[in-house]
């Protein structure tokens, strides 16, 4: 699998797992399995992620840096203590804006045609 | 399950196990908990694939974690990791299909493999305890059958030698290092208070330096031995065990056949010689090996029999060519018969003297019939859903196409999908090929290890099917779509697909029907022998008696047989007692037939023939069907009672078959000698349901004064065992030391003498019931998938007013036309290959609706089950849904 180097100023598009982590940390620190839970219900099980595949993600961020791992969020009473938490960096949440921006751009070239057909009535 | 995790996470670099390992556990224990019971298995599937990826990425040297700001483009693919990853993915997102597919080529190839592994080991495998086989040649020779004998082929083989030829060979030139001459026997041994019969072998001086065999203990056999006629012997390593344990047997003596021996050495755990053709007549491992100038002269034996076995080791660098050339001379200056050519045949060790003939196939063919049926079955199904999954992507290959994907990028994805497949139902077929033959070593004559050359070559075979199959819908799609075609895929190629889906539908029917006939028939045959022993034989009492080496006078078993009559037939608690000059329940004379006008050059018409005296029927329980039986009165006259076998067979020429007259040449003490009878009764078989007896024509004679040195008696009474020892005290009575007495009742020797058939029978069996839920699974899995493609159309149907009821059954109605056609097909395969079986089992008949019946009942069902399952899934998804999905 090669990697492309984005061209500068412009971020290369994210895999649609890496975007949908991103995109389930930006409400506050989550751990591992409520991040699969979210993502399924929010994709109507469109993602699926499998323990692995999410901690493989994870890990690749983490080095990234655009997430961080906390040892118990905001609220102390809802944590539990085995688990890890991670929460988003202010470098991961630029990441996802520029993702959803950019997937918002490719939407509106893609409405100018009829390709997703007429509204319906 | 969390063990299982647990070790596919150790495929993991260390560096994220340790990083993430526990966390990744808990989460995945936790998906499992909630994942209903159908979407397990797609978790796991999902979770093997990733682990396998990150696994495989994380090792490749700069492939690691991206830098910052990189991140994976969407990809239409380019690169083999990129298909590998699509494939596991696309393979993760339809569990049930991997699972299928692998089930299916991992049965086949397990069983391919390990049946393979086994011819592959006795052909060319290491042979215990023999050193180097390939410098090893079996000795044959090629003579002429003699004129009178009519025959297909004019020259026969001859395995084994008589002395004369042997020591001829001996003088042979310097390409031959040593010969190892070999002459089976079955020993009357002494040791320790027991006497025992024991399987072994005269042996060649140089017998033990040509295999290059090592003693475990002592010294083996040498040159020096055979020219002193030194009472020496060896021994196997089981009978060490068996007769001495923990003592030390060197040294000790031990009494062969009335010989005094000592043992001088100890051959190798499981050293059984080089003769494997043993193996089809049930595999008797030798226990001594005594010099061959003991042959001479040895009670029972005759010098100018053909019974030596020859191997020859090459001299260092000479070639098999060279071996004949200089063993050509030997057999030169051996005395043939007038008119009756000889010639060398050297082959390979381990290789039958008819190495392209009929026999050999047939028994290789029996042997991996089996196996092949359940690879084939294997195949066929994973062709199927290959086919059937190709139809499906039709529109994804076209897209992949129209943004640019060669078509040999398209091909490659298919190809690497199929290649994965085929990867995992080898590992998982390794595996079951490994605890097969493990499991199987200790009944084998050499222990098969699965040969991986053989798994590859199956493998490479089933990957050669499969791909096809996966890959030529890929190709004629891609040949067909076009850019502009695009969005009308479906429409454009409509006809064409439902064409190719309907031929998929009827081909799997033909396929499975006759492979499901073909394993039911099998079963059926072995059942058969395999059936439970009937009534008589558990009251009657076989007694093997053989004078051969008793040192008695010729006229002994005589005395012997009627003494045993006249002692037992009076007493009343015997309900019957006989006298048969066959050698055992299931060993007969065989003899040639004449009708009055047969040409006797042209007729080989055989049944097995045997002297009974009058007792024997009421032995066997055997009332007349028409006639009569022998009685005391026809000793000395030429009446003669056959079985209905053989009625049948006379029958057809018309007429009354009692009365009629038969010539026999009949084998009397080396010569053939023309003996005329006159039939008087036809009596029922001895056994209903046993194969060999039952199918076979029977001519009883009356007990006449010659009596052989190895003759039966029977007894039948309430508890027979309790005879046993009267029995042996009658024949000691008569000075008979050394007859050997092998008594036991006729439903044990059935056991013993079906008891490997019986194995078989339960291995082909169970091979039987495999292929059928193969067979039920691959249709089902085929139809379900053609009728899921057409959801759309269902939905369109519904949309417009269809009930639900009304879908199901256009679903059936039309899957069962289709399964009508196939099993017509089928029907007409079944034929050939039944009447394949009928050449090599006894009692299979071409058309047998016994068989075919349950076959298509189980294929109706899986059919049924296969359209109305999925049918009733499509009618109750909301048509809207449906329309939308495409």
């Amino acid at each position: 699998m090669k990697f492309r180097q984005a061209p500068a100023g412009r971020p290369a598009p994210l895999s649609p797992q890496v975007f949908q982590i991103l995109v389930s940390l930006v409400d506050g620190p989550r751990h591992g399995y409520a991040v699969i839970q979210d993502i399924r219900e929010r994709t109507d099980d469109e993602v699926f992620l499998t323990a692995s595949t999410l901690y493989d993600a994870l890990a690749r961020l983490l080095d990234q840096q655009w997430i961080e791992e906390i040892d118990t969020p905001g609220k102390p009473e809802a944590a539990d203590a085995r688990r890890r938490y991670y929460r988003l960096t202010a470098a991961g949440r630029t990441a996802a804006r520029l993702e959803a921006e950019r997937l918002e751009r490719q939407i509106a070239t893609v409405r100018r045609t009829r390709l997703l057909g007429r509204k319906r009535a | 399950m969390s063990r299982l995790h647990r070790a596919l996470l150790r495929l993991l670099p260390s560096r994220r196990r340790e990083r993430h390992g526990a966390e990744i556990e808990r989460v995945f224990a936790e998906q499992r908990a909630v994942a209903r019971p159908r979407e397990r298995l797609r978790l796991w599937v999902k979770e093997i694939a990733a682990v396998a990826r990150v696994a495989v990425i994380e090792r490749v040297p700069g492939r690691r974690t991206p830098l910052p700001g990189e991140c994976r483009p969407p990809r239409i693919g380019s690169g083999w990791t990129a298909d590998l990853t699509q494939s596991l993915r696309r393979l993760g997102r339809s569990p049930w299909y991997a699972a299928t597919v692998i089930v299916c080529l991992g049965t086949g190839l397990a069983a391919t493999t390990s049946a393979l592994s086994m011819v592959n080991t006795l052909l060319f495998g290491a042979l215990p305890g023999i050193e180097a086989r390939e410098t090893l040649s079996r000795v044959y020779l090629r003579g002429q059958y003699p004129p009178n004998l009519a025959s297909r082929s004019r020259t026969m083989n001859i395995s084994s030698l008589g002395s004369a030829r042997f020591d001829e060979l001996r003088t042979h030139g310097p390409a031959v290092a040593a010969l190892a001459g070999q002459r089976m026997h079955t020993f009357v041994v002494r040791v320790g208070g027991d006497t025992v019969n024991l399987p072994g072998s005269f042996v060649s001086g140089d017998y033990f330096r040509a295999l290059g065999t090592q003693p475990v203990a002592g010294r083996l056999l040498a040159a020096a031995d055979e020219d002193a006629n030194a009472p020496v012997l060896v021994v196997s390593d089981r009978f060490r065990q068996t007769y001495f344990g923990a003592r030390d047997a060197l040294g000790a003596v031990i009494t062969v056949g009335g010989h005094d021996m000592q043992i001088v050495g100890v051959a190798p755990a499981r050293f059984a010689g080089y003769r494997l053709s043993g193996l089809a007549d049930g595999w008797v491992a030798p226990q001594i090996w005594l010099p061959l100038s003991y042959a001479r002269g040895w009670p029972g034996l005759r010098d100018s029999e053909q019974a030596i076995d020859v191997a020859v080791r090459h001299a260092p660098g000479a070639t098999r060519d060279a071996v004949a050339t200089a063993l050509a001379a030997s057999v030169a200056r051996m005395d043939p018969a007038p008119g009756r050519e000889l010639s060398l045949n050297l082959k390979p060790l381990g290789h039958l003297p008819q190495t392209s003939g009929r026999e050999l196939a047939s028994l290789v063919a029996a042997f991996l019939v089996g196996p092949l049926v359940l690879l084939v079955i294997g195949c066929a199904n994973v062709a199927n859903l290959q086919l059937a999954r190709a139809l499906e992507r039709t529109r994804e290959l076209a897209v992949r196409l129209s943004l640019g994907a060669s078509r040999g990028r398209v091909v490659r994805l298919l190809a690497i999908e199929t290649a994965v497949v085929t990867a995992v139902a080898l590992a998982i077929a390794w595996f079951g090929a490994t605890t097969m033959l493990g499991s199987l070593s200790s009944i084998l004559p050499v222990p098969a290890v699965p040969d991986w050359r053989v798994a590859l070559l199956s493998a490479a075979v089933a990957a050669a099917v499969t791909m096809v199959a996966g890959v030529a819908p890929g190709w004629i799609v891609a040949s067909r779509v076009h850019l502009a075609g695009l969005k009308e895929t479906r429409q454009v190629g409509a006809r064409f697909h439902t064409r190719l889906r309907h031929a998929l539908v009827v081909v799997q029917v033909a396929l499975s029907l006759a492979l499901l006939v073909a394993s039911a028939l099998l079963t059926r045959v072995l059942r058969d022998a395999t059936a439970d022993v009937p009534a008589v034989a558990s009251e009657l009492l076989v007694a093997n008696l053989n004078f051969q080496q008793s040192g008695l006078a010729e006229s002994a078993p005589a005395e012997v047989a009627a003494d045993l009559l006249s002692r037992f037939e009076r007493d009343s608690r015997v309900r019957a007692a006989a006298i048969s000059t066959a050698t055992d329940l299931f060993l007969r004379q065989e003899v040639r037939y004449l009708r009055p006008g047969d040409d006797p050059r042209a007729v080989r018409q055989f049944a097995n023939v045997q002297d009974v005296s009058p007792g024997f029927f009421q032995a066997f329980g055997l009332t007349p069907l028409t006639g009569r039986t022998l009685t005391a009165t026809d000793r000395g006259t030429t009446a003669a009672v056959i079985n209905v076998v053989l009625e049948e067979k006379l029958r057809a020429d018309g007429g009354a078959v009692v009365g009629r007259r038969l010539v026999l040449n009949r084998y009397q003490g080396g010569t053939e000698e023309s003996v005329p009878v006159e039939i008087v009764g036809v009596v029922p078989t001895e056994f209903k349901r046993w194969e060999r007896p039952a199918h076979t024509p029977q001519i009883y004679l009356p007990l006449g004064d010659r009596i052989p040195v190895t003759f039966t008696f029977y007894l039948r009474a309430d508890d027979p065992l309790a005879w046993a020892m009267p029995i042996r005290r009658a024949v000691a009575a008569r000075d008979g030391r050394g007859v050997i007495v092998d008594v036991a009742t006729a439903a044990d020797r059935v056991r013993q003498e079906f008891g490997p058939v019986r194995a078989l029978g339960i291995a082909v069996a169970w091979l039987g019931g495999v292929a059928l839920l193969l067979a039920a699974a691959g249709l089902y899995a085929v139809v379900a998938y053609v009728v899921s493609l057409r959801t759309r159309e269902i939905g369109v149907r519904m949309a417009v007013g269809a009930t639900q009821a009304s879908v199901v059954r256009l679903v059936l109605r039309q899957a069962l036309r289709l399964v009508t056609i196939g099993a017509g097909i089928g029907v007409a395969l079944t034929i050939p290959i039944a009447l394949a079986l009928r050449g090599m089992f006894v009692g299979v008949s071409a058309v047998d609706p016994l068989t075919i019946g349950p076959a298509l009942a189980a294929l109706g069902l899986a059919t049924v089950l296969a359209s109305v399952v999925p049918a009733r899934r499509a009618a109750r998804i909301d048509p809207v849904t449906t329309l939308k999905a495409d």
